[in-house]
């Protein structure tokens, strides 16, 4: 697997104005649409908004990661979505979520799938860059952050 | 005494050449003896059989025991309603007995179980089929007889703890010798085994019991039935120069049996669809509207030789003998798909007779006279070799059953070239069709093992399920003391996908992402199994997903699985018995 940067885009990164967790998942997602990432985004969304029911992907630190992975996803992507007054994502430890990191992957991707979602996770557990990134006034500065992280 | 002291002495050599000579002269003898034995037995299975539906027929015969009852006859309508309610009932208490049933499933043994056919299966087709056809359904005796002759032959060669090979020999030889008890017709009876059960395997060495059997079982039937064919032939008239009348006739007997069998097919597609794999309980809907059909055309009530004569002494206007076929067409295919027991052939005879029949009358219209009686006739053989690819059994059928030198050149010719007809549209005789569709494939010189074993002989019972909501890391947990994964499903119990070790190495090594899943995003959205597919579907849809384990399924609830190695071993299992078989012949 290669850099994080392989499986995103400046057009994947967007500052989010719903406060309200299933509404910034949909605005998020939006930014697959008119991509060969997904072809089915209302599909998409229904299976990130079900999967948040089972259980909150807002894994505390003001992160969450929602993801899903489905038969329309044809190429694995995430998307970052970053919030400054904070979500309500009912996270693990209560606090607002302000970057959302969202997950897409096709049914057979498995492995990758999981690789990348480790591989997002290590870098989210980094304090100095996770601050940085939810910090930045531009997606092209959080490419830069992306870019620089090893 | 004195007489038989001096003949000892005179045949002393003959006698101690008999007990000293080699084994193969001895196992020589007794084969024979066997096969008449067997011959004998299974020749009384089918008189008994033939007693049995002749009885019901009789006795129930809605017009008959409408009059005897002096009730109205519209009453009777019922009969064949109670017939689907008893077959109904008897399928769904004895359901294993009862998917093993009609030719094909002899052909099942002889290839794949050594020819071993259970002695309750074949009681339980007797008495099922001789409900069915006795109440009047409108299929035929031979696919039964078979069964239950096969199965006597089979259960003899048990009793006398004879090895495989000779049980597979027996059990061909009671089958054809029950259609030649049912049939009177010894000759079509070792066609029959050849053609059908043998799938034309002439240098199988089952060849000389079959005829053996045969024999012994047609004399049985004649001691009982007489001499007497089941068909009563009137006087008619074929001249040589109406060849190509022959021909045209042979080629319409080819299309109504594409015809027959395509609204069959459809038939069964439309069953599967309503009620799935339960399509028996279907029989009581068609019994009810058949036993209106019957209570206005009485004709189509039961086997149908009653109405083979009445058609060949010119009995029917033409408008009612259309509609006779269409019905009889309509009512084989419904009875037969939902899982009726009964055969083929006599309603292939049947069919046979009315469209040669009103072949010839639709010349003779035409100004070109041609006797429809005569054609009839051959359309019987015509339609019988189409409908079931028996081309030589149905000429000798046909020729056996009439008795008549004069018909064999037309019969020759409509049978084979009827025959020809279907197996070009169809790519295959309706026999390998049928079982490939049972994932059995006899089209080439092997068969594919793995198409032959069914998921429910390699189901485990003992497997382990976790709920989709499960934390990953009781999820991996679980995953370590598994064998070589989970089944997931949800909170109403139903199949979600799987979970397999191989896939989840990810997560496993990594520690970052346990908080963040649960055992939903894990799950291998895998396609299950059911208990009748294939070993090499099975195989076809791990290969797919690069998984080593499948779930079982019925009703979207988990019953089983089936692992990869354990596919692996029956496979070699099979694979030597096949080899020690080839062997031994």
């Amino acid at each position: 697997m290669g850099s994080l940067l392989d499986f995103t885009d400046i057009k994947y990164i967007k500052f989010l104005k719903s406060r309200n967790k299933y509404k910034a998942i949909e605005e998020l997602a939006g930014v697959f649409k008119g991509t060969d990432i997904c072809s089915d985004i209302k599909a998409f969304v229904a299976a990130l908004k079900e999967r948040e029911e089972i259980m909150t992907t807002g894994i505390g630190f003001g992160i969450a990661v929602p993801h899903a992975k489905l038969e329309s996803i044809h190429k694995i992507a995430f998307a970052i979505g970053i919030s400054k007054k904070g979500i309500d994502f009912n996270s693990i430890d209560g606090r607002p979520v302000h970057m959302v990191v969202l997950v897409a992957a096709g049914e057979r991707q498995h492995k990758d799938y999981l690789k990348l979602l480790s591989k997002i996770m290590s870098l989210l557990k980094n304090d100095t860059i996770r601050v940085e990134m939810i910090n930045a006034k531009s997606a092209k500065e959080i490419i830069n952050i992306l870019r620089n992280a090893k | 005494m004195k007489k038989l002291h001096s003949l000892l002495k005179k045949y002393k050599y003959h006698v101690i050449v008999f007990f000293t000579a080699r084994y193969d002269i001895r196992e020589y003898i007794l084969q024979i003896v066997i096969a008449l034995c067997i011959g004998a037995i299974a020749g009384l299975g089918a008189m008994v059989f033939h007693t049995l539906i002749e009885w019901m027929r009789i006795a129930i015969n809605p017009k008959h025991f409408a009059d005897y009852l002096e009730i109205p006859s519209i009453i009777i309508v019922i009969i064949p309603v109670i017939g689907g309610l008893i077959t109904i009932g008897m399928t769904k208490i004895f359901p294993g007995q009862a998917k093993e049933s009609g030719v094909k499933s002899i052909i099942r043994s002889v290839m794949l179980q050594n020819g071993h056919i259970p002695i309750v299966t074949t009681l339980f087709h007797l008495v099922a089929s001789a409900v069915t056809l006795g109440t009047g359904a409108p299929l035929g005796p031979e696919g039964p007889s078979a069964k239950i002759g096969g199965g006597l032959g089979s259960y003899i060669s048990t009793l006398l703890r004879l090895n495989s090979r000779k049980k597979i020999t027996y059990t061909v030889a009671g089958a054809g010798a029950a259609i030649s008890a049912i049939f009177n017709a010894p000759i079509a009876g070792v066609f029959f085994g050849i053609e059908v059960i043998l799938l034309n395997d002439l240098k199988n060495e089952s060849l000389s019991a079959l005829v053996i059997a045969s024999v012994a079982s047609d004399m049985i039937s004649k001691t009982y039935l007489g001499n007497n064919s089941l068909l009563q032939i009137p006087v008619f008239h074929i001249d040589i120069t109406e060849f190509p009348y022959f021909l045209l006739l042979a080629i319409v007997c080819g299309i109504i049996s594409l015809l027959f069998m395509g609204l069959s097919h459809n038939i069964k597609k439309l069953y599967k669809k309503i009620k799935g794999d339960d399509v028996i309980v279907l029989l009581l809907p068609v019994s009810l509207l058949f036993a209106f059909v019957v209570f206005i055309y009485n004709d189509l009530f039961g086997i149908g030789y009653a109405l083979i004569n009445k058609v060949l002494s010119n009995h029917f206007p033409i408008n009612v003998l259309i509609m006779l076929l269409v019905l009889k067409l309509l009512f084989v295919a419904l009875y037969i798909q939902t899982g009726a027991y009964g055969g083929l052939f006599a309603p292939s005879l049947v069919i046979g007779v009315l469209v040669g029949f009103l072949f010839a009358s639709f010349f003779s219209y035409l100004g070109v006279k041609l006797d429809p009686a005569g054609y009839a006739i051959i359309g019987m053989g015509g339609i019988l070799a189409g409908l079931n690819s028996i081309p030589i059994t149905a000429i000798l059928m046909v020729f056996e059953l009439t008795n008549d030198y004069r018909i064999i050149l037309p019969i020759m010719l409509a049978s084979v070239i009827s025959h020809l007809t279907v197996t070009f549209y169809n790519k295959g005789t309706v026999y390998e069709l049928e079982l490939l569709e049972d994932g059995l494939d006899v089209s080439r010189s092997r068969i594919n093992i793995l198409e032959s074993i069914q998921v429910l002989s390699i189901l485990k019972k003992d497997f382990q399920t976790i709920n989709a909501r499960t934390p990953l890391n009781q999820t991996l947990d679980k995953l370590l003391d598994s064998d070589s994964g989970l089944i997931v499903i949800d909170d109403n119990n139903e199949y979600v996908g799987i979970v397999s070790i191989n896939e989840v190495r990810q997560a496993l090594l990594s520690s970052n992402i346990v908080e963040l899943l649960i055992c939903q995003d894990i799950v291998i959205h895998v396609e299950s199994l059911q208990k009748i597919d294939s070993a090499a579907e099975a195989l076809k849809k791990m290969d797919k997903h690069g998984i080593d384990f499948l779930a079982v399924v019925e009703k979207n609830k988990v019953v089983g699985m089936v692992q990869h190695r354990d596919i692996i071993s029956i496979y070699n299992k099979l694979v030597m018995q096949l080899e020690e078989k080839a062997m031994a012949m």
